[in-house]
Protein backbone atom coordinates (compact mmCIF):
# COMPACT_ATOMS: atom_id res chain seq x y z
CA UNK A 1 0.00 0.00 0.00
CA UNK A 2 1.40 3.68 1.02
CA UNK A 3 3.41 3.31 4.03
CA UNK A 4 1.92 5.71 6.30
CA UNK A 5 0.66 2.83 9.14
CA UNK A 6 4.06 2.90 11.05
CA UNK A 7 5.30 2.81 14.47
CA UNK A 8 7.02 5.57 16.05
CA UNK A 9 10.15 4.33 16.81
CA UNK A 10 10.69 6.52 19.86
CA UNK A 11 8.19 6.09 21.53
CA UNK A 12 8.59 2.06 21.16
CA UNK A 13 10.21 -0.22 24.01
CA UNK A 14 13.55 -2.26 22.20
CA UNK A 15 12.00 -5.84 22.45
CA UNK A 16 8.96 -4.06 20.73
CA UNK A 17 11.13 -2.73 17.69
CA UNK A 18 12.89 -5.76 17.65
CA UNK A 19 9.65 -7.77 17.59
CA UNK A 20 8.10 -5.40 14.68
CA UNK A 21 11.43 -5.73 12.87
CA UNK A 22 11.58 -9.63 13.13
CA UNK A 23 7.66 -9.22 11.72
CA UNK A 24 8.78 -7.41 9.04
CA UNK A 25 11.32 -9.83 7.63
CA UNK A 26 9.22 -12.67 8.71
CA UNK A 27 6.78 -11.32 6.06
CA UNK A 28 9.59 -10.15 3.55
CA UNK A 29 10.72 -13.85 3.42
CA UNK A 30 7.04 -15.26 3.66
CA UNK A 31 6.39 -13.22 0.04
CA UNK A 32 9.13 -14.80 -1.15
CA UNK A 33 8.69 -18.17 -0.37
CA UNK A 34 4.73 -18.21 -1.63
CA UNK A 35 4.99 -16.21 -4.70
CA UNK A 36 8.79 -15.69 -5.51
CA UNK A 37 11.68 -13.64 -5.01
CA UNK A 38 10.08 -10.36 -6.73
CA UNK A 39 6.73 -10.12 -4.33
CA UNK A 40 9.68 -9.24 -1.80
CA UNK A 41 9.13 -5.73 -3.46
CA UNK A 42 5.71 -5.49 -2.80
CA UNK A 43 6.55 -5.82 1.11
CA UNK A 44 5.52 -2.61 2.96
CA UNK A 45 4.91 -1.02 6.50
CA UNK A 46 1.14 -1.11 6.38
CA UNK A 47 1.09 -4.91 5.50
CA UNK A 48 3.49 -5.67 8.38
CA UNK A 49 1.05 -3.62 10.36
CA UNK A 50 -1.25 -5.76 9.15
CA UNK A 51 0.39 -8.61 10.18
CA UNK A 52 1.36 -7.54 13.63
CA UNK A 53 -2.66 -6.64 14.27
CA UNK A 54 -3.86 -9.98 13.52
CA UNK A 55 -1.42 -11.80 15.35
CA UNK A 56 -1.88 -9.44 18.63
CA UNK A 57 -3.58 -12.25 20.70
CA UNK A 58 -0.57 -14.67 20.24
CA UNK A 59 2.01 -15.02 22.95
CA UNK A 60 5.63 -13.37 22.29
CA UNK A 61 7.80 -16.31 20.27
CA UNK A 62 11.25 -16.63 19.56
CA UNK A 63 12.35 -15.74 15.69
CA UNK A 64 13.98 -17.72 13.45
CA UNK A 65 17.43 -16.47 11.38
CA UNK A 66 16.91 -16.40 8.59
CA UNK A 67 18.78 -14.78 4.99
CA UNK A 68 18.33 -11.42 3.95
CA UNK A 69 19.46 -11.03 0.16
CA UNK A 70 19.78 -6.91 1.33
CA UNK A 71 22.77 -8.23 3.88
CA UNK A 72 24.27 -11.01 2.28
CA UNK A 73 26.91 -11.02 5.09
CA UNK A 74 24.48 -12.43 8.03
CA UNK A 75 21.27 -13.85 9.42
CA UNK A 76 18.77 -11.47 10.93
CA UNK A 77 16.17 -12.66 13.15
CA UNK A 78 12.51 -13.21 11.79
CA UNK A 79 9.50 -14.06 12.38
CA UNK A 80 8.12 -18.16 11.71
CA UNK A 81 5.74 -18.28 8.90
CA UNK A 82 2.47 -18.92 9.98
CA UNK A 83 -1.34 -19.09 8.29
CA UNK A 84 -2.05 -15.13 9.32
CA UNK A 85 1.65 -14.36 7.56
CA UNK A 86 0.54 -16.52 4.43
CA UNK A 87 -2.61 -14.74 4.52
CA UNK A 88 -1.13 -11.36 4.63
CA UNK A 89 1.16 -12.27 2.14
CA UNK A 90 -1.17 -12.98 0.04
CA UNK A 91 -3.08 -10.28 0.65
CA UNK A 92 -0.24 -8.12 -0.29
CA UNK A 93 -0.18 -9.86 -3.73
CA UNK A 94 -3.76 -9.85 -4.37
CA UNK A 95 -4.06 -5.87 -3.63
CA UNK A 96 -0.76 -4.89 -5.55
CA UNK A 97 -1.84 -7.42 -8.39
CA UNK A 98 -5.40 -5.53 -8.23
CA UNK A 99 -4.19 -2.05 -8.06
CA UNK A 100 -1.52 -2.51 -11.52
CA UNK A 101 -4.63 -4.11 -13.50
CA UNK A 102 -6.22 -0.66 -12.75
CA UNK A 103 -3.07 1.77 -13.07
CA UNK A 104 -3.21 -0.35 -16.87
CA UNK A 105 -6.25 2.08 -17.69
CA UNK A 106 -5.12 4.85 -17.74
CA UNK A 107 -1.86 7.38 -17.08
CA UNK A 108 0.93 7.76 -19.49
CA UNK A 109 1.96 5.01 -22.44
CA UNK A 110 5.19 4.23 -20.30
CA UNK A 111 3.00 4.40 -17.01
CA UNK A 112 1.06 2.07 -18.85
CA UNK A 113 3.44 -0.64 -20.16
CA UNK A 114 4.98 -0.19 -16.84
CA UNK A 115 2.10 -1.20 -15.09
CA UNK A 116 1.41 -4.12 -17.60
CA UNK A 117 4.69 -5.64 -17.39
CA UNK A 118 4.17 -5.41 -13.55
CA UNK A 119 0.46 -7.08 -13.42
CA UNK A 120 1.72 -9.87 -15.84
CA UNK A 121 5.08 -10.47 -13.47
CA UNK A 122 2.40 -11.28 -10.58
CA UNK A 123 -0.04 -12.96 -12.68
CA UNK A 124 0.52 -16.45 -11.37
CA UNK A 125 1.05 -15.12 -7.83
CA UNK A 126 -2.17 -13.25 -7.75
CA UNK A 127 -4.08 -16.69 -9.19
CA UNK A 128 -2.24 -18.68 -6.51
CA UNK A 129 -3.49 -16.33 -3.62
CA UNK A 130 -7.03 -15.74 -5.31
CA UNK A 131 -7.72 -19.51 -5.32
CA UNK A 132 -6.88 -19.44 -1.16
CA UNK A 133 -8.96 -16.68 -0.13
CA UNK A 134 -12.03 -16.52 -2.88
CA UNK A 135 -13.45 -14.37 -0.94
CA UNK A 136 -11.39 -11.95 0.24
CA UNK A 137 -10.34 -12.01 -3.62
CA UNK A 138 -13.95 -11.13 -4.51
CA UNK A 139 -14.33 -8.42 -1.80
CA UNK A 140 -11.36 -6.62 -3.09
CA UNK A 141 -11.98 -6.25 -6.41
CA UNK A 142 -15.71 -5.38 -6.17
CA UNK A 143 -14.26 -2.56 -3.65
CA UNK A 144 -11.66 -1.45 -6.16
CA UNK A 145 -13.75 -1.33 -8.83
CA UNK A 146 -16.32 0.59 -6.57
CA UNK A 147 -13.94 3.13 -6.26
CA UNK A 148 -12.79 3.30 -9.93
CA UNK A 149 -16.47 4.27 -10.59
CA UNK A 150 -16.33 7.14 -8.23
CA UNK A 151 -13.32 8.31 -9.35
CA UNK A 152 -14.71 8.62 -12.57
CA UNK A 153 -17.40 10.44 -11.51
CA UNK A 154 -15.34 12.82 -9.88
CA UNK A 155 -17.38 12.57 -6.64
CA UNK A 156 -16.95 15.16 -3.88
CA UNK A 157 -17.93 12.71 -0.97
CA UNK A 158 -14.54 12.18 0.71
CA UNK A 159 -16.53 9.68 3.20
CA UNK A 160 -18.39 7.61 0.11
CA UNK A 161 -14.58 7.26 -1.67
CA UNK A 162 -12.85 6.61 1.34
CA UNK A 163 -15.39 3.60 2.66
CA UNK A 164 -14.80 1.77 -0.71
CA UNK A 165 -10.87 1.68 0.41
CA UNK A 166 -11.89 1.31 4.20
CA UNK A 167 -14.28 -1.93 3.46
CA UNK A 168 -11.41 -3.58 2.19
CA UNK A 169 -9.44 -3.35 5.34
CA UNK A 170 -12.17 -3.82 7.21
CA UNK A 171 -12.90 -7.38 5.53
CA UNK A 172 -9.20 -8.50 6.65
CA UNK A 173 -10.78 -9.24 10.10
CA UNK A 174 -12.89 -11.40 8.89
CA UNK A 175 -9.91 -13.39 10.36
CA UNK A 176 -11.07 -13.94 13.86
CA UNK A 177 -14.06 -15.76 13.76
CA UNK A 178 -15.03 -14.48 17.63
CA UNK A 179 -17.63 -11.62 17.46
CA UNK A 180 -15.89 -10.21 21.06
CA UNK A 181 -12.87 -9.84 18.89
CA UNK A 182 -13.60 -9.29 15.34
CA UNK A 183 -16.39 -6.64 15.31
CA UNK A 184 -13.95 -3.86 17.64
CA UNK A 185 -11.34 -5.35 14.76
CA UNK A 186 -13.23 -4.50 11.91
CA UNK A 187 -13.58 -0.91 13.44
CA UNK A 188 -10.26 -0.38 14.12
CA UNK A 189 -9.26 -1.63 10.18
CA UNK A 190 -12.22 0.56 8.73
CA UNK A 191 -10.93 3.61 10.55
CA UNK A 192 -7.55 3.18 9.54
CA UNK A 193 -8.37 1.97 6.36
CA UNK A 194 -10.43 5.50 6.28
CA UNK A 195 -7.20 7.48 7.42
CA UNK A 196 -5.22 5.69 4.76
CA UNK A 197 -6.65 7.06 2.31
CA UNK A 198 -7.84 10.70 3.06
CA UNK A 199 -3.53 10.68 4.47
CA UNK A 200 -3.04 10.13 1.09
CA UNK A 201 -5.05 12.14 -0.63
CA UNK A 202 -3.56 14.94 1.14
CA UNK A 203 -0.29 13.79 0.83
CA UNK A 204 -0.87 13.73 -3.35
CA UNK A 205 -2.88 16.92 -3.21
CA UNK A 206 -0.43 19.19 -4.76
CA UNK A 207 0.94 16.54 -7.13
CA UNK A 208 -2.75 15.67 -8.54
CA UNK A 209 -3.59 19.27 -8.82
CA UNK A 210 -0.80 19.86 -10.91
CA UNK A 211 -1.42 16.96 -13.13
CA UNK A 212 -5.46 17.38 -13.12
CA UNK A 213 -6.06 13.77 -11.51
CA UNK A 214 -8.82 12.50 -9.31
CA UNK A 215 -8.66 13.25 -6.11
CA UNK A 216 -11.79 13.55 -3.47
CA UNK A 217 -9.90 16.94 -1.30
CA UNK A 218 -10.33 18.69 -4.73
CA UNK A 219 -13.99 18.35 -5.51
CA UNK A 220 -14.63 18.21 -1.38
CA UNK A 221 -13.08 21.41 -0.49
CA UNK A 222 -11.94 24.64 -1.53
CA UNK A 223 -8.02 23.94 -3.18
CA UNK A 224 -5.92 26.65 -4.15
CA UNK A 225 -2.58 25.96 -5.61
CA UNK A 226 -2.20 22.40 -4.53
CA UNK A 227 -3.07 23.76 -0.94
CA UNK A 228 -6.46 23.38 1.27
CA UNK A 229 -7.39 26.71 2.93
CA UNK A 230 -6.31 26.87 6.92
CA UNK A 231 -10.01 26.59 7.98
CA UNK A 232 -10.28 23.54 5.46
CA UNK A 233 -7.04 21.60 6.54
CA UNK A 234 -8.44 22.03 10.54
CA UNK A 235 -11.76 20.43 9.67
CA UNK A 236 -10.09 17.77 7.99
CA UNK A 237 -7.15 17.27 10.33
CA UNK A 238 -10.08 17.23 13.22
CA UNK A 239 -12.26 14.57 11.15
CA UNK A 240 -8.99 12.24 10.39
CA UNK A 241 -8.48 12.52 14.18
CA UNK A 242 -11.63 11.58 15.06
CA UNK A 243 -11.05 8.29 13.01
CA UNK A 244 -7.51 7.75 14.34
CA UNK A 245 -9.45 7.81 18.38
CA UNK A 246 -12.21 5.60 16.82
CA UNK A 247 -9.54 2.97 16.01
CA UNK A 248 -8.09 3.26 19.59
CA UNK A 249 -11.49 3.02 20.98
CA UNK A 250 -11.89 -0.13 19.06
CA UNK A 251 -8.27 -1.42 20.04
CA UNK A 252 -8.73 -1.28 23.64
CA UNK A 253 -11.62 -3.62 23.44
CA UNK A 254 -9.57 -6.18 21.69
CA UNK A 255 -7.78 -9.01 23.96
CA UNK A 256 -3.91 -8.66 23.27
CA UNK A 257 -0.88 -9.69 24.70
CA UNK A 258 2.58 -8.30 24.43
CA UNK A 259 2.74 -8.17 20.83
CA UNK A 260 -0.01 -5.68 20.90
CA UNK A 261 2.34 -3.21 22.07
CA UNK A 262 3.57 -2.12 18.41
CA UNK A 263 -0.62 -1.88 17.26
CA UNK A 264 -0.83 -0.06 19.92
CA UNK A 265 1.88 2.89 19.33
CA UNK A 266 0.94 2.92 15.46
CA UNK A 267 -2.33 4.04 16.75
CA UNK A 268 -1.88 5.98 19.40
CA UNK A 269 1.96 7.85 18.30
CA UNK A 270 2.32 6.36 14.57
CA UNK A 271 -0.68 7.56 12.78
CA UNK A 272 -0.91 11.10 15.06
CA UNK A 273 2.52 11.83 13.80
CA UNK A 274 2.45 10.56 10.15
CA UNK A 275 -1.11 12.74 9.45
CA UNK A 276 0.97 15.91 11.38
CA UNK A 277 4.12 15.42 9.37
CA UNK A 278 1.84 14.69 5.91
CA UNK A 279 0.11 18.22 6.70
CA UNK A 280 3.02 20.02 7.38
CA UNK A 281 4.18 18.77 4.30
CA UNK A 282 7.40 17.28 6.17
CA UNK A 283 6.89 13.63 4.51
CA UNK A 284 9.54 12.63 2.60
CA UNK A 285 7.40 11.47 -0.56
CA UNK A 286 11.05 9.33 -2.20
CA UNK A 287 11.42 7.43 1.02
CA UNK A 288 8.10 8.10 2.73
CA UNK A 289 10.07 9.12 5.87
CA UNK A 290 8.71 11.76 8.47
CA UNK A 291 11.07 14.31 8.52
CA UNK A 292 11.99 16.71 10.98
CA UNK B 1 -15.44 -14.95 36.26
CA UNK B 2 -11.55 -14.42 35.60
CA UNK B 3 -9.48 -13.55 38.28
CA UNK B 4 -9.98 -9.88 39.11
CA UNK B 5 -6.49 -8.96 39.43
CA UNK B 6 -6.00 -9.81 35.74
CA UNK B 7 -8.84 -8.43 35.37
CA UNK B 8 -7.22 -4.96 36.60
CA UNK B 9 -3.81 -5.59 35.27
CA UNK B 10 -2.62 -5.67 38.81
CA UNK B 11 -0.31 -8.10 40.66
CA UNK B 12 -2.02 -10.09 43.98
CA UNK B 13 0.56 -7.91 45.97
CA UNK B 14 -0.65 -4.41 44.83
CA UNK B 15 -1.40 -1.66 47.38
CA UNK B 16 -4.70 -0.24 47.70
CA UNK B 17 -3.82 2.50 46.47
CA UNK B 18 -2.61 0.81 42.93
CA UNK B 19 -5.38 -1.00 42.92
CA UNK B 20 -7.71 1.90 42.75
CA UNK B 21 -5.75 3.49 40.63
CA UNK B 22 -5.81 0.75 38.03
CA UNK B 23 -9.76 0.58 38.56
CA UNK B 24 -9.26 4.53 37.78
CA UNK B 25 -7.63 4.29 34.82
CA UNK B 26 -9.09 1.78 33.44
CA UNK B 27 -13.11 2.86 34.42
CA UNK B 28 -11.94 6.10 32.39
CA UNK B 29 -11.01 3.96 29.30
CA UNK B 30 -14.12 2.08 29.20
CA UNK B 31 -16.31 4.71 30.02
CA UNK B 32 -19.85 5.00 28.25
CA UNK B 33 -18.70 8.57 27.52
CA UNK B 34 -16.17 7.39 25.32
CA UNK B 35 -18.72 5.31 23.19
CA UNK B 36 -21.43 7.41 22.94
CA UNK B 37 -22.71 6.36 19.38
CA UNK B 38 -20.33 3.88 19.18
CA UNK B 39 -21.49 0.59 17.35
CA UNK B 40 -19.10 -1.09 20.02
CA UNK B 41 -20.89 0.16 22.98
CA UNK B 42 -22.35 -2.72 23.99
CA UNK B 43 -18.80 -4.67 24.52
CA UNK B 44 -17.68 -1.34 26.20
CA UNK B 45 -20.09 -2.11 28.50
CA UNK B 46 -19.36 -5.29 29.09
CA UNK B 47 -15.70 -4.45 30.04
CA UNK B 48 -16.76 -1.73 32.17
CA UNK B 49 -19.09 -4.61 34.09
CA UNK B 50 -16.01 -6.93 34.27
CA UNK B 51 -14.12 -3.90 35.71
CA UNK B 52 -16.38 -3.00 38.39
CA UNK B 53 -17.31 -6.62 38.99
CA UNK B 54 -13.29 -7.18 39.77
CA UNK B 55 -12.90 -4.22 41.57
CA UNK B 56 -15.59 -5.10 43.82
CA UNK B 57 -14.48 -8.99 44.48
CA UNK B 58 -11.06 -7.66 45.04
CA UNK B 59 -12.61 -4.93 48.02
CA UNK B 60 -14.72 -7.38 49.38
CA UNK B 61 -11.59 -10.09 49.56
CA UNK B 62 -9.10 -7.23 51.01
CA UNK B 63 -12.25 -6.47 53.42
CA UNK B 64 -11.96 -9.80 55.01
CA UNK B 65 -14.73 -11.07 53.10
CA UNK B 66 -17.37 -8.47 54.86
CA UNK B 67 -19.92 -7.78 51.97
CA UNK B 68 -19.76 -4.67 51.32
CA UNK B 69 -21.53 -3.37 47.91
CA UNK B 70 -19.77 -0.72 45.73
CA UNK B 71 -21.86 2.82 45.73
CA UNK B 72 -23.74 3.12 43.23
CA UNK B 73 -22.16 6.66 42.31
CA UNK B 74 -19.27 4.90 41.09
CA UNK B 75 -21.11 2.51 38.14
CA UNK B 76 -21.00 4.97 35.02
CA UNK B 77 -24.38 5.12 33.53
CA UNK B 78 -24.82 6.64 30.16
CA UNK B 79 -26.73 9.99 30.78
CA UNK B 80 -29.92 10.64 28.69
CA UNK B 81 -30.33 13.78 27.17
CA UNK B 82 -32.89 13.12 24.64
CA UNK B 83 -35.41 15.79 23.73
CA UNK B 84 -39.20 15.83 24.75
CA UNK B 85 -39.62 15.10 21.03
CA UNK B 86 -43.28 13.96 19.86
CA UNK B 87 -42.19 13.34 16.70
CA UNK B 88 -43.23 9.04 16.30
CA UNK B 89 -40.74 8.70 13.50
CA UNK B 90 -38.14 10.25 15.04
CA UNK B 91 -38.06 7.94 17.78
CA UNK B 92 -38.57 5.05 15.62
CA UNK B 93 -35.70 6.20 13.59
CA UNK B 94 -33.80 6.42 17.27
CA UNK B 95 -34.81 2.65 18.09
CA UNK B 96 -33.28 1.62 14.91
CA UNK B 97 -30.14 3.38 15.13
CA UNK B 98 -29.48 2.09 18.64
CA UNK B 99 -30.53 -1.94 17.68
CA UNK B 100 -27.87 -0.67 14.90
CA UNK B 101 -30.23 -1.27 12.02
CA UNK B 102 -28.65 1.83 9.96
CA UNK B 103 -30.42 1.59 6.93
CA UNK B 104 -33.85 1.54 7.85
CA UNK B 105 -32.86 4.75 10.07
CA UNK B 106 -31.72 5.66 6.77
CA UNK B 107 -34.59 5.03 4.76
CA UNK B 108 -37.05 6.31 7.45
CA UNK B 109 -35.27 9.85 7.64
CA UNK B 110 -35.62 9.87 4.11
CA UNK B 111 -39.44 10.23 3.89
CA UNK B 112 -39.34 13.35 5.95
CA UNK B 113 -39.79 16.22 3.53
CA UNK B 114 -38.87 19.34 5.64
CA UNK B 115 -35.72 18.48 7.46
CA UNK B 116 -35.56 20.28 11.03
CA UNK B 117 -32.55 20.04 14.08
CA UNK B 118 -33.44 16.57 14.41
CA UNK B 119 -33.12 15.36 11.57
CA UNK B 120 -30.17 16.56 11.10
CA UNK B 121 -28.54 15.30 13.90
CA UNK B 122 -30.38 11.83 13.37
CA UNK B 123 -28.73 11.82 9.85
CA UNK B 124 -25.37 12.83 11.69
CA UNK B 125 -25.09 9.85 14.22
CA UNK B 126 -26.52 7.25 11.18
CA UNK B 127 -23.45 8.48 9.36
CA UNK B 128 -21.13 8.72 12.59
CA UNK B 129 -22.21 4.90 13.18
CA UNK B 130 -21.16 4.06 9.71
CA UNK B 131 -17.58 5.64 10.12
CA UNK B 132 -18.52 8.66 7.49
CA UNK B 133 -17.25 11.00 9.57
CA UNK B 134 -17.43 14.30 6.88
CA UNK B 135 -21.20 13.90 6.47
CA UNK B 136 -21.27 13.24 10.32
CA UNK B 137 -19.68 16.60 11.11
CA UNK B 138 -22.11 18.45 8.21
CA UNK B 139 -25.24 17.37 9.88
CA UNK B 140 -24.28 17.95 13.63
CA UNK B 141 -23.10 21.20 12.36
CA UNK B 142 -26.32 22.07 10.48
CA UNK B 143 -28.29 20.75 13.96
CA UNK B 144 -26.46 23.07 16.31
CA UNK B 145 -26.80 26.36 13.91
CA UNK B 146 -30.64 25.75 13.87
CA UNK B 147 -31.51 25.02 17.52
CA UNK B 148 -27.97 26.46 19.25
CA UNK B 149 -29.35 25.64 22.92
CA UNK B 150 -29.99 21.96 22.34
CA UNK B 151 -27.01 19.65 24.49
CA UNK B 152 -27.66 16.96 22.62
CA UNK B 153 -26.32 18.42 19.19
CA UNK B 154 -23.70 20.51 21.00
CA UNK B 155 -22.24 17.51 22.79
CA UNK B 156 -22.49 15.44 19.28
CA UNK B 157 -20.42 18.13 17.33
CA UNK B 158 -18.18 18.64 20.45
CA UNK B 159 -17.28 14.66 19.96
CA UNK B 160 -16.36 15.90 16.37
CA UNK B 161 -13.90 18.68 16.87
CA UNK B 162 -12.02 17.63 19.98
CA UNK B 163 -9.65 15.15 17.95
CA UNK B 164 -6.91 13.57 20.55
CA UNK B 165 -8.55 10.79 22.72
CA UNK B 166 -10.30 11.41 25.79
CA UNK B 167 -8.52 8.97 27.93
CA UNK B 168 -4.97 8.81 25.75
CA UNK B 169 -2.72 11.44 25.22
CA UNK B 170 -1.61 11.37 21.26
CA UNK B 171 1.68 12.10 20.10
CA UNK B 172 1.17 15.68 18.48
CA UNK B 173 5.11 16.36 18.90
CA UNK B 174 7.65 17.25 16.15
CA UNK B 175 7.68 13.76 14.16
CA UNK B 176 10.91 11.97 13.98
CA UNK B 177 13.40 10.53 11.58
CA UNK B 178 11.96 7.14 10.88
CA UNK B 179 14.89 5.13 9.49
CA UNK B 180 13.80 3.00 6.48
CA UNK B 181 14.07 -0.82 7.96
CA UNK B 182 15.70 -2.28 4.99
CA UNK B 183 18.17 0.28 4.46
CA UNK B 184 19.91 1.51 7.85
CA UNK B 185 18.60 -1.30 9.65
CA UNK B 186 20.22 -4.06 7.29
CA UNK B 187 23.57 -2.04 7.26
CA UNK B 188 24.32 -0.64 10.90
CA UNK B 189 21.78 -3.28 12.78
CA UNK B 190 23.76 -6.15 10.66
CA UNK B 191 26.87 -4.73 10.63
CA UNK B 192 27.41 -4.00 14.47
CA UNK B 193 26.08 -7.67 15.08
CA UNK B 194 28.69 -9.19 12.44
CA UNK B 195 31.66 -7.33 14.34
CA UNK B 196 31.06 -8.89 17.17
CA UNK B 197 27.34 -7.72 18.59
CA UNK B 198 25.36 -9.03 21.19
CA UNK B 199 23.50 -12.18 20.99
CA UNK B 200 22.10 -11.21 17.66
CA UNK B 201 25.23 -11.87 15.46
CA UNK B 202 25.33 -14.43 12.78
Amino acid sequence: MFGYVRPLQEELKVRDLRRWQEDYCGLCRCLSKRHGFFARFLLSYDMTFLYSFLTMDRQPEKPEKCWCPAGVLCRKPCRRQDMAMEFVADMTVLLAYWKLRDEQKDGSFFHRLGARMAAWLFRPACGRAAAAWEKQDYRIRIQLAKLDRLEKARSDSIDETADAFARILQGFAAWWRDPAQRRPAEQALYQIGRYVYLVDALDDLRKDCRRGSYNPLRFRFHVQDGMLRPEDMTYLLQIMNVSIDLAGSAFELMKRTQRGAVTENIIYYGLPAVLKAVAEGRFNHRKKQVRT
Amino acid sequence: MNDPYEVLGVSRSASDEDIKRAYRDLARKYHPDNYVDNPLADLAQEKMKDINEAYDAITRERAGGASYQRQSSRSYQKASYYSASNHDLYVRVRQAINSGDLETADNMLRTVREPDAEWYYLCGTVAYRRGWLDDARRNFQSACSMEPGNPEYQQALRSMQGGGSPYRQSYYGSGSDCDDLCTSMLCAHCLCNCLGGGGHGC
